[in-house]
């Protein structure tokens, strides 16, 4: 077995809970967010020769399973980060929650989802959404300050 | 600050975020079309393995029925979040009622893939059986991102008294009309087997999986078929049957009403909950709110309730009140609901209570005055510390005599905020 795979397996096996809790909001339900984690995995050690080294080997697989939990939800289309739209698969256990992060544009509610089911660093957020840790930082912080807002708002302070 | 609002905001994520679930390689493998990758397992296990496979099916072909049997002290162990799953259980329940599993056996007994989405189906997916022996006998189980629980035997004298003979057969569902799954323990000893009865009188025998001591019990998980999802062909009962065939467990469901069905609803001011549909939601009407000292808004909501009486909505919980149950309610009932940084006292008082007096450690108390037969009151941070703490809720009639007095354990740990919680090991922490 070759390093990048035994790697890609102890990413897995390490890290499946945050992978699945991560991409729930993209693929729309914990079932289908299992579903891509396992397919996007296959398709890490199925391409593991492809893996530069370039980045963190996490923010490689992340992509790929982003991408597939997209593909998932739209079978036959091109699959772009760009268009990602995530949600809460279980808005009603805390609905101030939800209409808080409904608030954001989509691309930043991925970030704040990302940093808080994923418990993600900011630069495997920047690798597996392919843009700037600044921007990384940068979106979460008007978007804490913008949670803080609606559910101090809401009288439901974080 | 920004770190503060950072782990506020992440705690109300977690909080919404289930069970850890658990992964599955074996079928990350399978996709790849390889078996490639896997790595070689350490001998000892293997060894294991193989002997728990032939054991298997050697009892299989014995009994000639769908059961396994799994040797409890050669399973593996429960990897660390499980322990501390089943650890949290302990240190987080309230004072005396800890189920006492023994976190560091906790063992993986056996897995099985189903759909654990009855009410709106996906696809199957992998769940794993963990099971950790209980101080003095008994035991705790988990089905991951599914169900769990503990059985009813308990060393607690208390418990032995109202419960002489522990039940044989222990039984969670899901129901809407009729059940959709079904999953549960059997007690080893009389009970052999465990049958699924229809409404349209089919058996089914359920597979279990049977776990040597010290659990001595069988674990089961059923979905119920689908040509078994109508009311009339309902799943009637389950029951767990002895080598000749006499029932010596038995749990029956009841065609569920649907009025006490979850359903989202809107109240008038356009926020909705997850409520009964028995509470009218619609109706309901604002009778208590205010901003507490911690700067959140404290609301009470009074709604009609289908049937009679009524349903009540407040910043920390939800209930109805039966009308016919009423005669049984003392006048007044009391209790506390702790957060991270407020405490409330909520209760209920029946029209002869004119007024209810809150005591503290210290000697000082407040009275107050039910809103249509409901208290909801903020206990300030100025009663947090011990020696200042509520001890008791007096209602007074209207001539100021007291009707009846609630007594509260100042010293409960867990209820009230503090600065510095304690840790209480496996990732619980709680104030003093």
């Amino acid at each position: 077995m070759d390093e990048t795979a035994a790697a890609i397996e102890d990413l897995y096996r390490e890290r499946y809970a945050r992978f699945r809790s991560g991409v729930a909001p993209v693929a729309g339900s914990y079932e289908a967010a299992h579903d891509a984690v396992q397919e996007g995995f296959a398709r890490a050690l199925r391409s593991s020769v492809q893996y530069s080294g370039r980045g963190s080997l996490e923010g490689w697989v992340w992509r790929i399973v982003l991408r597939t939990a997209l593909e998932q939800r739209r079978p036959g289309e091109e699959a772009s980060l760009d268009e990602i739209d995530p949600a809460f698969v279980e808005p009603e256990r805390d609905f101030a929650l939800t209409s808080a992060v409904q608030t954001l544009p989509p691309q930043r509610r991925l970030v704040v989802f990302l940093r808080y089911f994923a418990d993600l660093p900011y630069r495997t957020i920047a690798e597996a959404l392919e843009i700037d840790e600044g921007t990384v930082a940068a979106t979460l912080a008007q978007a804490r300050q913008a949670l803080a807002e609606t559910l101090e708002r809401e009288g439901a302070r974080p | 600050m920004t770190e503060t609002i950072d782990h506020l905001i992440q705690a109300r994520f977690d909080a919404v975020a289930g069970l850890p679930p658990e992964g599955d390689w074996a079928d990350v493998l399978a996709r790849t079309g390889s078996a490639g990758h896997r790595r070689h397992i350490p001998t000892r296990l293997a060894l294991a393995a193989a002997v728990a496979v032939v054991a298997v099916t050697a009892t299989a072909v014995a009994f000639g029925l769908p059961q396994t049997f799994v040797d409890f002290f050669s399973s593996p162990a429960a990897p660390e979040q499980v322990k501390n799953f089943f650890g949290s259980q302990n240190v987080a329940a309230p004072s005396g009622m800890s189920p006492d599993a023994i976190p560091g056996e906790a063992r993986k007994i056996t897995t099985a893939t189903f759909d654990a989405n009855h009410v709106h189906p996906t696809r199957p997916t992998l769940h794993t059986l963990y099971v950790a022996p209980r101080k003095g006998g008994g035991f705790c189980y988990l089905w991951t991102n599914y169900s769990g629980g503990c059985d009813d035997a308990s060393s607690s004298p208390t418990y032995a008294r109202t419960h002489p003979a522990p039940r044989s057969l222990g039984i969670d569902w899901l129901a809407m009309d009729y059940p959709l799954a079904v999953s549960g323990w059997v007690r080893t000893g009389a009970a052999k087997t465990v049958e699924a009865r229809f409404a349209d009188d089919t058996t089914v025998t359920i597979p279990v999986t049977w776990v040597s001591q010290p659990i001595d019990a069988g674990f089961f998980v059923y979905p119920v078929p689908s040509a078994h999802l109508t009311r009339a062909d309902a799943l009637a009962s389950v029951v767990a049957l002895d080598a000749n065939g006499h029932v010596v467990g038995r749990q029956d469901f009841p065609l569920t009403k649907p009025l006490d069905e979850d359903v989202v609803q809107t109240l008038p001011d356009g926020t909705k909950y997850s409520l009964p549909r028995r509470a009218r939601a619609a109706h309901a009407r604002k009778i208590v709110s205010f901003r507490a000292t911690d700067g959140s808004q404290v609301y009470l909501w009074l709604m009609p309730r289908t049937g009679g009486g009524v349903c009540y909505l407040f910043s920390q919980g939800f209930g109805c009140a039966d009308p016919r149950l009423a005669a049984d309610e003392p006048p007044f009932n009391g209790g506390m609901s702790g957060g991270k940084s407020r405490i409330l006292f909520f209760g209920r008082a029946k029209p002869e209570v004119a007024t209810v007096e809150l005591r503290y450690q210290n000697g000082e108390s407040e009275r107050l005055t039910p809103i249509d037969g409901f208290l909801l009151h903020e206990i300030t941070p100025a009663h947090y510390e011990h020696g200042t703490r509520l001890v008791a809720a007096v209602a007074l009639d209207q001539s100021g005599k007291a009707i009846v007095t609630q007594h509260f354990q100042p010293q409960e740990s867990g209820l009230y905020p503090c600065k510095k919680p304690i840790d209480r090991g496996y990732g619980v922490k709680e104030c003093p």
